[in-house]
């Protein structure tokens, strides 16, 4: 299963990245913000994204979108601070298939993964 | 916050006196102790509480008192294991009312009855507890609570 | 094999079949003995035909040899009777070997042979009889010009045979009635049994299906008075949603209750949530449950979105009367298959929960308000602060004695009301004192209860409940800032807050002064059934200046009086309190230069015993006992050092005169030099003395005379 992480921020980046390597899954790419997002997909083809909402150069939602239309299968986690439900609940509409709270343990990373994986899995 | 749980349990202690005993106990002044010197009479019912607060909370009584209530509501058989059952189902009592005053955070235990001084379950250690004396007729009763 | 996906209906089915061949097979066998049946009607008519023929013939004959006599013309009965023999002898062949005869209406019929041993007899009989009579008619019929002779044989054969056939024909037909009729019987027989079969299959498929009807009506009850059990006790709302978010027609009775609106079955859910929340939430739970209903998300890791969550609504009861509730709504799917088809809503008042958590927040702003307290515990000095915090937690526990004395019946409790109030208002004063601004308030706010009670009078045990939780609050304030300074205590050893000790010079301890110390140590701990240790650090005491050098040997041997006499416990006392059996006395003496000399003493024993200094202070004389009570700890301790103060009860050589702190307090006074104590209740009590440089005029200071320091 190979990962790409999606978060403007460094320390979540590497955050996810660590815990979900040590999961198992393999972490193809990593972007900063939308638009690389979109470039590193084409390339990469991941099967799984962690994608933060609020970011320069394209936001999440947006982004999300291009992601499906490139690949609809891929199966996206968003993972967000955002307080604002709505938005957050726009980005699955988008078609993310799960929402993880920020700040978030390791624990309740690989478990939400383990349930976006569900998903393929039966 | 403490005051409203206790005035709560107080009052379901108060009820079951009232209902059982056909007279509501008289409650005396209450006071702090150390787990080490709480109070403990010949018969005890516990009912440990975990989940937001945890602790226990107890009914202890003397075996003149439990005598008296099984004798008030019609039972002849005074025997010890009689007077445990009615220690048992006064702690059930208060664990049930409890559990409909409290919301789901807090968790209570299937009461446990002890007879004598003999420590069958655990006091929250460095805690004061709540004691509160009670006297149904002129029998000694006291409920303690004890919360971290 | 009979697996045809019938499943339970199976046997139903296997029934029914059984059935229906059962019919099938009666039906066929009717059609074909009815067949028979009929056939067999017609044999009767043909044979009874046999009867009428010989009749006829019989007849014919007569009638052609009466013609004959009388010359008339006979022709037409000549061919009548070559008919009727024809028919005759065909019909009887054929019953004997079967064929085709002449049917009785139009057309021909066919004629089995008749498989019958009686019958067979009969008709062999009659062919027995007819052939000679037969030969004759035909004879008769085939002549050109029969004569009269010929005419008068047939008829007289006729007359002879015409009764053997007709008794012969009607015993046949007598014998074909019998065999049909034993085949009607046949039919009557299948038929019935048929029946039989087909009634017994019947009572089994009602039988079998009744009782599993019964029983399956009996689950679907049985399942259905569960639900409705579930749904009359549940403390939670529930109902379903279907995907038009559209109430399903079951709820639980809780539901309303809940809600505080009435969830008519077949309502818009949408509609009923609208004049509870927030046009915002409103907005997002209708995108939340779109989401749940119609997107390919995972239903877990979206329940943190639910905004409906904990909602705070607000609920009319009755005119006028509103009340403010928080509920949780969950949304749980409702899967068949692949496909959501419902959500089933559960919601909760959970008031009480919110209630409890926001306490929780307030209690961690009051934790973070604790901050605040540190920093005024930095700002006290230490031994004053150890001193309070004593003062403190034995006050509280007085008040605590003073709530666990339960009052006689009928008694005020005015009185006790009163008691905790002064102690709670010395330990206000104390904290006050002392710069804990903050734990006095909290006294503060003690003594306002408490006055409130006052006011109200006519109390009861109950009514201290209040008392009790805020004892209990104080109680663990006072322990916080204990352990606060048990913390700061710790970091002490590993940081260093006092200035560095003097070095010990070697020669130091072998000084005289120092030596003489260890054995006025030793010498009354054997006196008073006590060990220990004193161990001496600093400056060589040689080097001070006379002045100074006396002052301090005396003050040490004071100390060390008081020490053995107060502090010290015996050694078995010390093994029970963990500590070594013998007691340790340090002592060190620095020369700060300018800043003069200091001494410190400090003995590991039991501290000073307040409440026995109380009850010295009284016994003195200097204050009575309500002014005692609410006396500070500083203005407590320093009594110590007055003259007549002693905590011994009985007098003896070392003690009890209450003279001895009395004369290091004049000393030191007389040298312009400070005193300070600190001590920890049960551990150790520690005497600073600092002592100004010595100046030339003041040339010898009378030192505590031996006799003195024996008092």
């Amino acid at each position: 299963m190979k990962l790409m992480i999606v978060d403007d921020s460094n320390i979540i980046r590497s955050k996810i990245a660590r815990a979900l390597g040590k999961h198992g899954l393999e972490i193809a790419a990593l972007a900063s913000n939308g638009q690389e997002a979109v470039r590193c997909f084409t390339t990469v083809r991941p099967d799984l994204v962690t994608m933060d909402l609020t970011m320069p150069n394209m936001d999440g939602i947006e982004c999300i979108r291009r992601l499906r239309q490139i690949n609809p299968d891929v199966r996206v986690l968003v993972v967000s601070a955002l307080a604002d439900k709505a938005t957050a609940i726009a980005a699955l509409k988008e078609g993310a298939q799960g929402f993880l709270h920020k700040p978030f343990t390791e624990d309740d990373l690989t478990e939400a993964m383990d349930e976006l994986l569900g998903v393929r899995n039966g | 916050m403490d005051e409203e749980q206790l005035r709560c349990f107080v009052d379901i202690v108060q009820h079951y006196f009232a209902n059982q005993g056909g007279k509501a106990a008289e409650v005396g002044s209450p006071y702090l102790a150390d787990p080490e010197a709480l109070p403990m009479l010949d018969v005890t019912g516990v009912i440990g509480i975990s989940g937001a607060r945890q602790g226990c909370i107890y009914v202890t009584a003397g075996r003149e008192l439990l005598r008296n209530l099984l004798l008030y509501v019609g039972e002849t058989d005074l025997s010890d294991a009689n007077l445990a059952d009615m220690a048992g189902e006064m702690a059930n009592t208060i664990s049930g009312n409890a559990r409909t005053h409290f919301g789901p955070e807090f968790m209570i235990s299937v009461p446990l009855v002890v007879q004598g001084r003999a420590q069958g379950f655990q006091m929250p250690k460095g805690v004061k507890a709540y004691v509160i004396p009670m006297r149904w007729h002129k029998f000694e009763a006291s409920l303690v609570v004890s919360l971290v | 094999m009979w697996n045809l996906g019938l499943g339970k209906y199976r046997t139903m089915v296997i029934s029914i079949a059984l059935f229906l061949l059962f019919d099938l097979g009666v039906l066929v066998m009717n059609f074909f003995i009815s067949s028979e049946i009929s056939s067999d009607a017609a044999n009767v008519n043909i044979v009874g035909r046999q009867r009428m023929l010989t009749q006829r013939m019989a007849k014919a004959s007569l009638q052609i040899e009466s013609r004959v006599i009388a010359g008339q013309s006979y022709r037409d009965l000549m061919m009548e009777l070559d008919r009727a023999s024809a028919v005759y002898d065909q019909t009887l062949m054929a019953y004997i070997n079967g064929g085709t005869v002449p049917g009785t209406g139009s057309g021909d019929f066919v004629v089995k042979r008749i498989d019958d041993e009686k019958a067979q007899k009969m008709l062999a009989d009659a062919q027995e009889q007819w052939a000679p009579y037969r030969d004759a008619i035909q004879a008769f019929v085939r002549s050109d010009a029969p004569t009269l002779e010929q005419a008068m044989d047939v008829a007289r054969n006729s007359e002879v045979v015409n009764v053997w056939l007709l008794t012969l024909m009607n015993d046949l037909t007598t014998r074909v009635e019998e065999l049909a009729a034993s085949k009607a019987t046949v039919l009557r027989t299948v038929q019935l049994t048929g029946m039989l079969l087909a009634t017994i299959n019947f009572l089994i498929i009602m039988f079998h299906f009744i009782r599993h009807l019964r029983r399956s009506d009996q689950a679907l009850e049985r399942a259905h008075r569960e639900t409705d059990d579930i749904l009359r006790t549940t403390q939670e709302g529930l109902f379903l949603l279907d995907a038009d978010g559209r109430v399903g027609s079951q709820q639980s009775r809780a539901l309303a209750g809940i809600l505080g609106v009435q969830v008519p079955p077949g309502s818009d859910f949408l509609d009923i949530l609208r004049p509870l929340v927030t046009p915002k939430v409103f907005d997002t739970a209708r995108e939340y449950i779109d989401l749940l209903l119609r997107h390919e998300v995972r239903e877990k890791l979206v329940a943190g979105l639910n905004p409906l969550d904990s909602v705070e609504i607000t609920v009319t009861r009755g005119p006028g009367m509103v009340e403010t509730r928080f509920l949780q709504f969950r949304f749980n799917r409702v899967m068949e298959g692949e496909v959501v088809t419902h959500l089933l809503v559960t919601t909760n008042d959970i008031s009480r929960r919110v209630r409890l958590e926001r306490d929780l927040r307030e209690s961690e702003v009051r934790a973070q308000g604790q901050m605040s307290v540190l920093l005024q515990i930095l700002g006290v000095e230490p031994h004053l602060l150890q001193d309070f915090l004593r003062n403190a937690s034995e006050g509280l526990n007085l008040i605590n004695q003073q709530l666990e004395l339960q009052p006689a019946p009928g008694e005020n409790l005015l009185t006790k009301v009163n008691a905790i109030f002064r102690i709670a208002h010395r330990i206000k004063g104390d904290a006050a004192a002392v710069g804990l601004e903050s734990v006095a308030q909290s006294f503060h706010g003690l003594e306002d209860m408490l006055s409130g009670m006052r006011e109200r009078g006519d109390l009861v045990g109950e009514d201290f409940l209040p008392v009790a939780v805020r004892m209990k609050a104080l109680f663990s304030e006072i322990e916080t800032i204990h352990n606060v300074l048990t913390r700061m205590a710790q970091m002490r050893g590993v940081v260093t807050v006092e200035p560095a000790r003097p070095k010990t010079e070697p020669s130091a301890v072998a000084n005289p002064i120092v030596r003489q110390w260890i054995s006025y140590a030793k010498q009354l701990a054997e006196r008073h059934g006590k060990q220990v240790d004193l161990v001496y650090q600093g400056m060589d005491v040689s080097d001070l200046h006379p002045v100074q050098r006396e002052a301090v040997s005396s003050i040490v041997n004071q100390f060390v009086r008081n020490a053995l006499v107060h502090g010290i416990e015996r050694p078995e006392d010390r093994k029970a309190r963990g500590k070594a059996e013998s007691g340790r006395l340090a002592v060190y003496v620095a020369n700060w230069g300018e800043n003069g000399i200091e001494v410190s003493f400090r003995d590991d024993g039991q501290g000073i015993d307040q409440a026995k200094l109380r009850a010295a202070v009284v016994r003195s004389g200097r204050m009575n006992e309500e002014e005692v009570g609410t006396v500070d700890m500083r203005r407590l301790v320093s009594f110590i050092f007055e003259p007549g103060i002693s905590t011994r009860e009985t007098a003896d050589e070392d003690a009890g005169r209450g003279a001895g702190l009395d004369a290091v307090r004049d000393l030191v006074r007389k040298l312009g030099g400070q005193i300070r104590i600190g001590m920890t209740t049960g551990e150790y009590c520690h005497f600073r003395v600092q002592l100004p440089p010595v100046h030339e005029s003041l040339v010898s200071v009378p030192a505590i005379t031996s006799q003195e320091a024996a008092a």
